[in-house]
């Protein structure tokens, strides 16, 4: 009897052990085996509390037309964009009360592709990988709870999905846990902005249909149900509630029937809303998107984001001033500002950037030829002072200031840099940056060599760049 | 919110109990208990119910059909016990290969209907009870429930080994005494089969698959070709030491089914350790009753081409089986004539062919999976047209990483050395030996390689075990 227990005892023992052994591997590798990629958007709860003041939320397209950084640069404020491949607006709602828990925002500005059947082609699962890093407690496994039970488990652990990293490890520091934010600063990423490079020259732009002549029909009942509660939600927390879709349109009328949907709903409630597909004309299309995924290149995004940005009503800003999040607000802002103007042969628009942006600028003009008044007007918003089209100048700004400026070519360093202004060009390290028209603009951020556009005006039309668009803005 | 929900799902309706599953092993372990929790009288109906459960798991048509089966076999199996007649025992092998032919070649009469579950292992086991009984090897049994234990017993129905009624009938009807070694050996072998299907053989399944796939020909081609001799030893391997293992925790003991067979230096002593249950079983049901090597060279060789030719057609029934057979046949008798001459070399010179030899069959026999993989003799000219074509190797158009390429060196180094080992000794009860500090520094180690290099999670879906088909 003795015996018998004494086995009983050591089986037991031995299981424990086995499943101590077990569990304790799996707990250590699976702080090992943190997606990296995924990490790098774990944002929000890195974020200092109460630091946000407009929070994003939506499908994939508002990762790709909102840039957090962009919206800084225009307004001064902390945003951050809580978006996933095809979310859901029940995951949506999910995410807003995940962000509610450390951030008090003042807005939130939603899109609304999910709402219109044609989400249901794309594959959802990326919102549930989002919930398995950024999110928490009942919020996490409802949004889990939407996936079929067999997946469920999965999202839950990073090991489970991610412990097929090590064919790519190529530092052997990753089998030693680390906390990846200590490493990289307080905040990583691009606070939810995905981006997209655009075609050059520009193409894939897209002519969205009209859809406002398309009879609303009521919303899925889900749909429905997500949005009365997101809007209570925000009517209970008094925030502001904003929507609005970018310049895909639904393809077809039953989408755009659904979309319609949403904005009558919008309208119930006094909800503003900002349908990019009827704003497209106006803006030239140049809220162009890629012709596969309909996701919008940066410089659509840029535009979005300025127009959101003069449109979204934001009383007072909330947050405290974190010097970490200013700099990599900034920091991107810049940056992208580069990929912006890669982009963009638009003189208004170029301007209209790089008045927000404070990386080194350079400006070259020879007077004598037509220079429109709001062109003019734009400049002077750049340099931060009147402008005289009437006479040449060469101008060097960083950081917002300038540096030196002339009405004859000059020479100066800054920033380790020799910029050389010659009466047709400028030189950067010695280096053309081909700025050889009348009116020339280079743009230089993190000692990258400069974007450059040069124009040369005939009779009233831009040789570059100006006749591709028939309108300003 | 319940958060275990989503750790463990508990299911709506019974899950199929497939081998790999998590249920298989929560299964295996509750019948463990239950038959020892329950008097030694009963452990027999535990049994039955373990193996009808197993079944209904699948479907309610495996478990009528594979039933229906089994009463039938009872049936003869009392006409023998009662009278040993040969019109009986042929009456019986006959209705039970029916029965396996009809579901087998029913493709050739434009039928299809779902090949009931192990419908080939209870065949075998069947004819083999039916040969045994009528020769007197055993006594059979009259009770139905030992009879249905033995034919239906679960952890070999699916792919074998293929065991006999003797030696499971006596350790079914002793009182049993718990043997913690066994079971604990079991448990292991389990485990262990489990980590050779996960780790090593799906991993290879996966290169193999990639390789053939990025359509690049020559020696990678012929990579994909080699990493399969090794895919279906170890998805044949793993099965059957899970089924072993299972068997073992049951309290019963099975034959080895393989014994490092691509250590073999000839096709003959490959069939001595490949499949074993198979081999022996041909050889005692087939080969010998035709009548073996007592009827002269000729008879013999022709003989021997019949149980290949036949095992061929068991595996399937298009003409690349039959060819595999045949060539595996035909290999085993040019081999008798050309190396029997040499058969009276030994020692040293014999230690210096055998690596030769061991080359030689490990070529052929690698070779001759072709015929068994691919269905038709079109395809397999392509793959050695592709492989003539001798393009370099290429691991990095292929996909694979540093890593992935030092991790393919690693299992083909272990597959080479464990089995090197278990050739040598008895590898469980060996390693059961070990000081506790370096056994469990062994545990540890297989559940970190577990669960870093094994195929599983994320998309990847588990990949049944070729074995199961046939």
């Amino acid at each position: 009897m003795l015996k018998e227990i004494k086995t009983v005892f050591q089986i037991a023992i031995k299981t424990c052990l086995i499943v101590c052994l077990l569990f304790g591997s799996y707990q250590y590798l699976n702080r090992v085996f943190y997606n990296r990629e995924v990490y790098r958007g774990e944002t929000l709860h890195s974020l200092p509390e109460n630091s946000l003041d407009v929070l994003v939320l939506g499908s994939s397209h508002a990762q790709y037309s909102f840039v957090p950084s962009f919206f800084y640069q225009e307004t001064g404020l902390y945003s951050l964009v809580l978006g996933s491949a095809c979310q859901p607006l029940e995951v949506s709602y999910e995410m807003l009360k995940e962000a509610l828990k450390t951030q008090d925002p003042s807005v939130v500005i939603l899109e609304v592709f999910t709402a219109m059947p044609l989400h249901y082609g794309c594959l959802a699962d990326s919102c549930y990988v989002l919930a398995e890093y950024q999110m928490t407690g009942e919020e996490k496994y409802n949004t889990i709870g939407y996936l079929p039970e067999e997946k469920r488990s999965q999202y839950l652990n990073d090991f489970f999905t991610y412990h097929n990293d090590w064919k790519t490890m190529e530092d052997i520091d990753r089998l030693l846990p680390r906390n990846a934010l200590k490493k990289y600063g307080l905040v990583t990423g691009d606070f939810g902005y995905v981006y997209q490079a655009a075609d050059l020259p520009p193409v894939n732009w897209w002519y969205p249909l009209d859809n406002g002549d398309v009879e609303a029909v009521p919303l899925e009942e889900k749909d429905l149900d997500s949005l009365n509660k997101i809007y209570d939600l925000c009517q209970k927390e008094g925030i502001n509630l904003y929507l609005y879709k970018t310049a895909i349109d639904g393809f077809d009328e039953e989408n755009n029937a659904y979309l319609n949907g949403v904005w009558e709903w919008a309208k119930e409630r006094n909800i503003p809303y900002t349908d990019f597909c009827t704003e497209a004309d106006d803006m030239d299309y140049a809220l162009c998107i890629q012709s596969d995924s309909a996701h919008a290149f940066i410089n659509g995004a840029g535009l979005i984001t300025q127009v959101l940005a003069e449109r979204v009503q934001v009383s007072d800003s909330k947050h405290t001033e974190v010097p970490e999040l200013t700099e990599r607000y900034t920091a991107n802002g810049n940056g992208y500002t580069m990929e912006y103007l890669a982009y963009e042969f638009n003189p208004y628009r170029i301007l209209k950037r790089l008045a927000s942006a404070s990386g080194m600028i350079m400006i070259r003009y020879n007077s004598g030829e037509y220079f429109d008044d709001r062109l003019a007007e734009y400049l002077s918003k750049v340099i931060g002072k009147e402008f005289d089209p009437d006479s040449d100048l060469y101008l060097l700004m960083n950081e917002g200031r300038i540096i030196a400026e002339s009405s004859e070519p000059f020479k100066e360093t800054e920033s380790g840099h020799t910029i050389e202004f010659t009466a047709d060009d400028i030189l950067f390290d010695g280096e053309s940056t081909g700025c050889k028209g009348s009116f020339s603009i280079a743009y230089s951020y993190d000692s990258r060599f400069p974007v450059a556009h040069s124009f040369q005006i005939s009779g009233n039309v831009w040789e570059i760049g100006y006749d591709y668009y028939t309108k300003q803005e | 919110m319940i958060i275990g929900d989503y750790f463990f799902q508990i299911p709506k309706e019974l899950p199929k109990l497939e081998m790999l599953s998590f249920y298989y092993l929560i299964f295996i372990f509750g019948i463990f208990l239950l038959s020892r929790v329950f008097k030694a009288r009963l452990r027999p109906f535990v049994l039955l119910a373990a193996n009808l459960a197993f079944l209904y798991s699948f479907s309610l048509y495996h478990l009528l059909l594979l039933c229906e089966l089994a009463l039938a076999g009872y049936l003869c199996s009392l006409l023998l016990i009662y009278k040993k007649k040969k019109p009986f025992l042929f009456l019986s092998v006959i209705v039970i290969l029916a029965v396996l032919c009809f579901f087998k070649f029913q493709g050739y009469f434009h039928i299809s209907i779902t090949i009931p579950l192990g419908l080939s292992y209870v065949t075998f086991k069947l004819i083999s009870y039916y040969a045994d009984v009528y020769s007197g090897k055993t006594q059979g049994t009259r009770n139905p429930v030992y009879f249905l234990d033995y034919v239906l017993f679960f952890p070999v129905i699916t792919a074998g080994p293929i065991n006999r009624f003797d030696p499971f009938y006596k350790t079914l009807k002793k009182p049993q005494s718990f043997d913690y070694r066994s079971a604990k050996n079991g448990g292991f072998q389990l485990m262990l089969g489990i980590f050779e299907k996960k780790v090593f053989c799906d991993y290879l399944s996966d290169v193999s698959s990639r390789a053939l796939a990025s359509g690049l020909g020559g020696m990678n081609t012929l990579l994909a070709v080699v990493l399969y001799s090794f895919i279906i030893y170890l998805d044949f391997d793993s099965i059957s030491n899970m089924a072993i293992g299972s068997a073992k925790l049951l309290g019963f003991e099975l034959p080895k089914n393989f014994n490092s067979p691509y250590l073999s230096a000839s096709i003959r002593e490959f069939w001595t350790k490949w499949h074993i249950s198979l081999s022996t079983w041909f050889r005692d049901y087939v080969y010998i009753p035709l009548g073996g090597n007592r009827k002269g060279k000729f008879r013999q060789y022709l003989f021997i081409i019949i149980v290949f030719v036949l095992s061929g057609i068991w595996h399937g029934s298009t003409i690349n089986f039959v060819l595999w057979g045949f060539l595996h046949g035909l290999l085993r008798i040019i081999e008798d004539l050309v190396f029997r001459p040499f058969s009276g070399i030994g020692g040293t010179g014999k230690k210096i062919i055998r690596p030769f030899g061991i080359a030689l069959n490990f070529f052929l026999v690698t070779f001759l999976w072709l015929f068994f993989r691919y269905q038709t003799i079109g395809e397999v000219l392509t793959i050695l047209k592709s492989i003539l074509t001798f393009k370099p190797l290429s691991l990095a158009e292929i996909g694979m990483t540093i890593n992935e390429r030092y991790w393919l060196v690693v299992i083909l180094f272990c597959v080479f050395v464990t089995d090197y080992l278990r050739s040598r000794f008895d590898m469980t009860e060996t390693y059961a030996k070990l000081p506790f500090p370096l056994r469990w520094l062994g545990y540890a180690l297989l559940i970190v390689v577990f669960l870093i290099f094994g195929v599983y999670g994320g998309s990847h879906a588990a990949s049944d075990f070729i074995y199961q088909f046939f």
